[in-house]
């Protein structure tokens, strides 16, 4: 059997709200896991229970105090929890894509431009990272009329749209999923199977988190159960 | 001996304990960091932290009480910046380094055009061949949006945005490894933020420059920042990925921060 692409050990989380009190929120304690190449792992449970903090937790958006969060990267392994920010932001460019809830929309810039910018930073030129990228956003159905401009007036559907597009225009080996789908209608949510069967026939690991349960059923290879923290797992 | 890529792996500047006090009164204390090359570094927190004292002293406009700097060159030495002679570190202003200041007029010749304002920086680092300077001049005035047939006005008579634009020009026309920037969208309104900050990240991001950013402002930090810095009375409190800082702060001072900032 091959090496995981992601190995979790030992991982715990707590939030200190230093403002508050000085109040200690535990998240989870003491999270074994391991994903390998080619599966969907779904994260279910209740809301509360850290499946998006432990999504956020591999991409490096939240700090890791305690474990290790080992990701397969350029042949060599990446301990998360210890890497440096430039080497988190290389990692990102090149084996991590994550689509959270919600495009991020900046200021002026067009959604082709959005969309393309993965492929930008991997050092692809701007004609065929804008071509990869308008393939993508007809593939989500955002009609050509809106690709040259901002998403900032679209639909939250439309934006949510751009934001699995931009997600999905380069091939990582690690797709992190945070309830990608909660805005979208029945079509568009079949598009986000294809593209997640696609991903995972290449090879990719993907971890994500689906509220939808028929969604979950279509995509998921294995789920993993969180418990509310101090409950036993 | 480093070979090329041990090259590209190593930090670009490189600061120790930087501290540097006004008689009784701190201005930073103890500030140690590597930036590493085509990195954009944040440095937030209230007005009176030490941010602008701090950004004075790792452009070598002030020279620390204590602490020391050092600086990768092209050629892949290392640079002591201050333990250079007044004339070299001009010399690596002038080739090497941009400053951005919040003010165009600090940064900018209000009594010669814009042109001359940003052609002038290129023959300081010996270009003389007027044709050539006139090019790059109108090329770089372009990649900031400025109107051409503005090219020969002075910049007393651009808007504070448009001077801010031609400030930006004058310091990346000739090529710098490294810009330090203060505020560079502060007092500046929001539309015209917007488009200045778009322009930023561009070219930043087309430059692959390295950069240091500071603003009190958290989503201007978010937008151009690859990591953040949080300044409090002079120390850094908090330091890492941008979006981590912002995201799931640690230090009581950044939560206090990052849950001031009104929602839109």
């Amino acid at each position: 059997m091959s090496a995981p692409v992601i190995r979790i050990e030992g991982l715990s989380k707590s939030f200190v709200l230093h403002n508050q009190g000085g109040v200690e929120l535990p998240v989870f304690r003491d999270v074994d896991l391991e994903v390998f190449a080619g599966e969907c792992l779904a994260l279910h449970g209740p809301s509360g229970t850290g499946k998006s903090s432990l999504i956020r937790l591999i991409y490096g958006n939240y700090l890791c105090p305690q474990g290790r969060i080992l990701v397969r990267h350029d042949g060599r392994v990446t301990d998360v929890a210890r890497a440096l920010p430039h080497e988190i932001l290389d990692l990102r460019r090149r084996t991590m894509g994550y689509v959270s809830q919600f495009l991020r929309v900046i200021p002026r810039v067009p959604a082709l431009q959005v969309v393309a910018e993965p492929l930008r930073a991997q050092g692809i030129d701007a004609a065929a990272a804008e071509q990869a990228a308008g393939a993508m956003l007809a593939r989500f159905n955002i009609p050509e009329r809106l690709w040259h401009l901002a998403p900032a007036t679209f639909s939250g559907g439309e934006q949510q749209r751009v934001n699995l597009a931009r997600g999905f225009i380069a091939d990582y080996p690690v797709l992190l999923l945070d309830e990608p789908t909660a805005s979208l209608d029945k079509a568009n949510r079949d598009v986000v199977v294809d593209v997640i069967r696609q991903a995972t026939a290449r090879g990719a690991a993907v971890v994500g988190i689906f509220h939808d349960a028929q969604m979950r059923d279509a995509v998921a290879t294995r789920v993993l159960a969180l418990a509310p923290a101090g409950a036993a797992a | 001996m480093m070979d090329g890529a041990a090259l590209l792996d190593a930090p670009l500047l490189s600061a120790r304990g930087i501290t540097h006090s006004y008689g009784e009164r701190i201005g930073c204390r103890d500030v140690t960091f590597d930036l590493w090359p085509g990195e954009v570094l944040g440095v937030v927190g209230e007005s009176g932290s030490g941010k602008t004292t701090l950004l004075n002293c790792l452009s070598a406009q002030v020279i620390p009480s204590a602490g020391s700097l050092t600086y990768r060159l092209r050629t892949g030495d290392q640079a002591d910046v201050y333990a250079l002679s007044e004339a070299e570190r001009r010399m690596l202003m002038r080739t090497d380094w941009g400053f951005v200041h919040q003010n165009p007029r600090d940064g900018l010749r209000m009594g010669v055009s814009a042109g001359a304002n940003v052609g002038e920086r290129l023959m300081a680092v010996g270009a003389r061949h007027y044709g050539a300077i006139r090019e790059q001049v109108t090329d770089w005035l372009g990649r900031v949006e400025m109107d051409l047939d503005r090219i020969d006005d002075l910049p007393s008579r651009f808007s504070g945005g448009m001077q801010q634009r031609v400030q930006i020009a004058r310091n990346l026309v000739s090529g710098p490894r490294l810009v330090f920037m203060d505020e560079p969208t502060g007092g500046l309104d929001v539309s015209v933020q917007a488009r200045l900050l778009d322009l930023l990240r561009g070219l930043t991001n087309d430059l692959g420059l390295s950069a240091v950013i500071v603003t009190h402002d958290l989503a201007v930090a978010r937008l151009l920042s690859h990591r953040l810095m949080v300044m409090r009375r002079g120390a850094v409190v908090e330091q890492g990925l941008t979006d981590q800082v912002l995201d799931d702060p640690q230090h009581a001072y950044t939560q206090l921060l990052v849950s001031s900032v009104l929602q839109t």
